[in-house]
């Protein structure tokens, strides 16, 4: 049996129930979002599948494994079901408070702690431990995760975890996992690039520190430029895309590590791969440096200069005020809808000089 | 529900999705997602179908023990 200990509207158990094929147990401490819960589950279900006779929704409190397994195997007695279907896998997405980053771990509810302890001597466990999945704020800082972690240390001993984050390409992490144990993989740490429907690209590895470097010089037209999936950083494995993503002996340098459009600047064009180009924003070789940013009485200007080196669509990818940014791209759009070029995008760098550091606004084509 | 127990079962049912559509009526968020009853703020909390169905295809069902 599956088990969602905070199950809301039941949709991730519904999910695992019809991918896994087994019975699902959601605890909710909400009557009325539990009846949501159950009717969810009943609407989604095949009627035709007998093990779906074992789900349920229990109304109570998801810390407290002894009263909600009790409550569980007397609604099967009753229900003629003699079975105590174990516990394969726990799922478990706290509610937290809105700001999640000046919240403590033990303000989720359930708090992560009592629920691991009390559910602990419940689970199936294998060789490589109990299989248990936490759904995570996406905005947890490092100094909770470290919490999080000596919490799962504390109650799973010496067992593997696998921190996962997952972008939908929005510049943002969009979900941020610890799989646990049986569903944890080789590798501490792994990025996931979703599309609308489906995963575009996976990396997994061991994170590592990156240097940035910083520029005194316009960088040499015919390198190159990408912009990575912020959510690559954030999980530390821009280091082991880049072995993926490089040639052997390429030259390259972080530009940006921070915000959303962390930034690359390398002498060869990307490796050709399905798991490169899903953390990849943007990627092109530089064909024209400009001193000022963008502005609308200089639109048409900016316009031509890129319609000169073959660029017939500019994407805005630089710190613009964004009260102006859509107008500006509109009116781009409008001054190259008849110039036949390639895709391009401009972006902005900060050059270090003798009198501090001035920004440069760089075009590349893709 | 036992003596003293703060626990109670529900077995999802038609009656159940019956009563939930007097609390919620079950939308799919997007065309070809499968409909869920959700208030506002469970819809504008709840993990996107697709992100939630890729993360349980993600898991190896012959780790999952059976007993």
């Amino acid at each position: 049996m599956i088990l969602d200990a905070a199950a809301g509207s039941g949709l991730q158990l519904v999910a695992y129930s019809r991918e896994l094929k087994r019975p699902a147990l959601g605890i909710e401490a909400d009557g009325n979002i539990a009846v949501l819960c159950a009717a969810n589950m009943h609407i989604n279900s095949d009627e035709d599948d007998l093990q779906r006779s074992m789900d349920r929704v229990i109304i109570g409190d998801g810390s407290d494994a002894e009263g909600a397994i009790t409550e569980y195997w007397n609604s099967l007695r009753e229900a003629g079901t003699r079975a105590h279907p174990p516990i394969a896998m726990l799922h478990l997405d706290p509610a937290r408070p809105l700001d999640a980053q000046n919240h403590d771990v033990d303000e989720m509810q359930p708090a992560i702690g009592p629920v691991l302890s009390s559910w602990g001597e419940h689970l199936q466990s294998g060789p490589r431990g109990p299989a248990v999945l936490l759904d995570l704020s996406p905005r947890l800082g490092e100094d909770q995760q470290g919490m999080i972690e000596a919490i799962v240390g504390i109650t799973f001993p010496g067992v593997s975890r696998t921190w996962e984050w997952l972008s939908q390409g929005g510049g943002r992490v969009d979900r941020l996992s610890l799989w646990i144990g049986a569903l944890s993989s080789k590798k501490s740490h792994r990025c996931v690039r979703m599309g609308t429907k489906n995963v575009l690209a996976v990396i997994e590895g061991t994170p590592s520190e990156s240097e940035v470097a910083r520029m005194s010089s316009p960088p040499p037209f015919g390198a190159w430029m990408t912009i990575v999936d912020p959510a690559l950083v954030h999980s530390g494995l821009q280091e082991a895309w880049l072995e993926v993503a490089l040639r052997e002996g390429g030259g390259h340098s972080w530009l940006r590590l921070d915000g959303r459009r962390p930034l690359l600047i390398h002498t060869d064009p990307l490796n050709d791969s399905e798991d490169v180009d899903g953390f990849v924003v943007a990627s092109g070789e530089i064909v024209q440096h400009r001193l000022r940013p963008p502005e609308l009485h200089t639109i048409d200007q900016t316009a031509a200069s890129a319609a000169r080196k073959g660029v017939g669509k500019v994407t805005l990818r630089c710190s613009l005020d964004p009260d102006i940014h859509p107008t500006l791209q509109r009116r781009l759009d409008r001054e190259l809808k008849e110039i036949d070029g390639g895709r391009g995008f401009m972006v902005d760098i900060d050059l270090e000089r003798g009198s501090g550091s001035h920004k440069l606004y760089v075009v590349c084509k893709e | 529900m036992g003596e003293g127990s703060r626990h109670t079962a529900l077995n999802p049912s038609a009656q159940l999705a019956k009563e939930a559509r007097k609390r919620a009526e079950a939308e799919s968020v997007r065309r070809g997602e499968p409909a869920f009853h959700m208030t506002e703020d469970m819809r504008r909390l709840s993990t996107p179908w697709y992100v939630a169905l890729a993360r349980a295809r993600r898991i190896d069902p012959t780790v999952l023990l059976l007993v």
